[in-house]
């Protein structure tokens, strides 16, 4: 299917099986973004010199017609760009021969015990957080703000996605509260950017240091309706006594689709 | 083309009403309806694609009474079968153009380059080394470690694919906004 796609975003079936195709297109939602994705890699293709010259000829004339097409092309140059300056360390393929390892004296491998053994501490550390979230009195279910610890990270942390929340509003919260833990509280004032991924942004000023249980946070509320289904970003500066503004730390969460309660 | 016809909100309701009994799920078949119109009249190489799709939807919702007495099957193959007549009249009107590569304007270049910087600044953690490291990969065709990452991450190299696919267009469109108001 892949190929027959690629044929005719490059203009190259006949009517009849072109037909075909788009009647299926106009009915068929995997069809119609497994099209959307071979435009992309077909742009992709072209830059990195895959196409065959008829291919690339083709591409030139025909793909590239309209400024939908021409935006693709554009955004896969820039991103082509982005990449050759930034070499990313990849994740490493794994290794072909597995290795077990046994207790001496024992019959059950060792990375099955440990596996057993992270399996018992998650199930309790869920159960824990399930009791903790849903049944102590003045949280979610009961009350109307819903509180969220974050940790700095990852990006200018230095991790790569650990920490990362996902969470899900209960049906009844109207305002989240967002504690941003924080080491440095040496400034007079804190300010904070929410940004989503689809690039809204929303700010916060004169914000102050809160300690709770030993732990410093910067707290924000942010009501409901500004945390839709999306992956955020906070953006936390502080302001010196001088006025002078410094960014200190981000943090990252993402929210799911509401839960209901019954 | 019909392009004196205006579609009046009676009319627009009066297809609605045809899509679906319930008028979320008819607002959502419409827009469904536009949106391939508009991918089909691209793949045929047509420069105004929107144009021909809003044409095609006019006249099935001019001859709409007609249509709802005499014909009972699948509503987008009704779409598709108005859609190659346009494009019939649309060949026979405008001979095909040949067309250049965008050009390389650095400023614009560059643009691009600022605003997808940006973008990706407002992508998640997750999600920015996702789309980074999947299309690192894909650049350089090393599929062993894109099955790898996709391993990593718990789905299968098709998952993997579509999801890098849709995080790409989130950006592309972010893309698309910050240089409209950068040009």
């Amino acid at each position: 299917m892949k190929k027959k796609i690629k044929t005719y975003l490059l203009g190259g079936l006949d009517d009849a099986r072109q037909n075909r195709l788009e009647e299926r297109l106009l009915n068929d939602r995997e069809l119609f973004e497994e099209v959307l994705i071979s435009e992309d890699e077909l742009v992709d293709q072209y830059l990195a010199g895959k196409l065959t010259d008829t291919e690339a000829k083709q591409f030139e004339a025909y793909f590239l017609v309209t400024s939908e097409r021409q935006q693709k092309f554009r955004f896969g140059q820039a991103l082509n760009k982005y990449l050759q300056l930034n070499d990313l360390p990849v994740v490493a393929a794994e290794a072909p021969v597995r290795t077990r390892w046994f207790l001496p004296g024992a019959f059950w491998p060792v990375r099955q015990v440990v596996t057993a053994a992270f399996v018992l501490v998650v199930a309790t550390l869920i159960t824990v957080a399930v009791y903790w979230l849903g049944v102590r009195p003045g949280t979610a279910p009961a009350g109307t703000a819903y509180v969220v610890s974050l940790v700095p990270g990852a990006i200018r942390s230095g991790g790569s996605g650990s920490g990362f929340q996902r969470i899900t509003l209960p049906g009844r919260v109207t305002t989240v509260e967002l504690r941003l833990a924080v080491a440095d509280v040496n400034y007079k004032s804190y300010t904070a950017q929410l940004i989503s991924e689809t690039g809204n942004v929303t700010e916060f000023r004169n914000l102050q240091i809160v300690e709770q249980n030993a732990h410093k946070s910067v707290v924000i509320t942010v009501q409901r309706d500004l945390l839709g289904p999306d992956d955020y970003r906070v953006k936390l500066n502080g302001i010196s006594a001088s006025g002078e503004t410094k960014f200190i730390d981000s943090y990252s969460f993402g929210i799911s689709g509401s839960q209901k309660f019954f | 083309m019909n392009k004196g016809w205006v579609l009046s909100q009676e009319s627009f309701d009066a297809l609605l009403d045809w899509l679906a009994p319930e008028r979320d799920e008819a607002g959502r078949k419409y827009e469904e309806i536009r949106g391939r119109l508009i991918k089909i009249f691209t793949c045929r190489g047509c420069h105004e694609p929107e144009e021909l799709a809003d044409e095609t939807i006019n006249r099935v919702t001019d001859r709409l009474p007609e249509i709802q007495r005499q014909y009972k099957g699948d509503h987008a193959k009704y779409f598709y079968g108005v859609a190659k007549k346009v494009h019939l009249e649309y060949r026979r009107r405008k001979q095909p153009q040949a067309n250049a590569l965008p050009s390389g304007d650095s400023n614009e270049i560059e643009i691009q380059f600022t605003c997808l910087e940006q973008c990706l600044d407002h992508l998640s953690a997750e999600n920015r080394n996702l789309v980074l490291q999947y299309y690192q990969l894909e650049r350089k065709a090393k599929i062993d470690q894109r099955k790898a990452l996709a391993k990593s991450m718990g789905i299968r190299l098709n998952a993997l694919r579509i999801r890098a696919h849709r995080i790409r267009l989130t950006l592309q469109e972010c893309v698309r906004k910050c240089v409209d108001q950068n040009l």
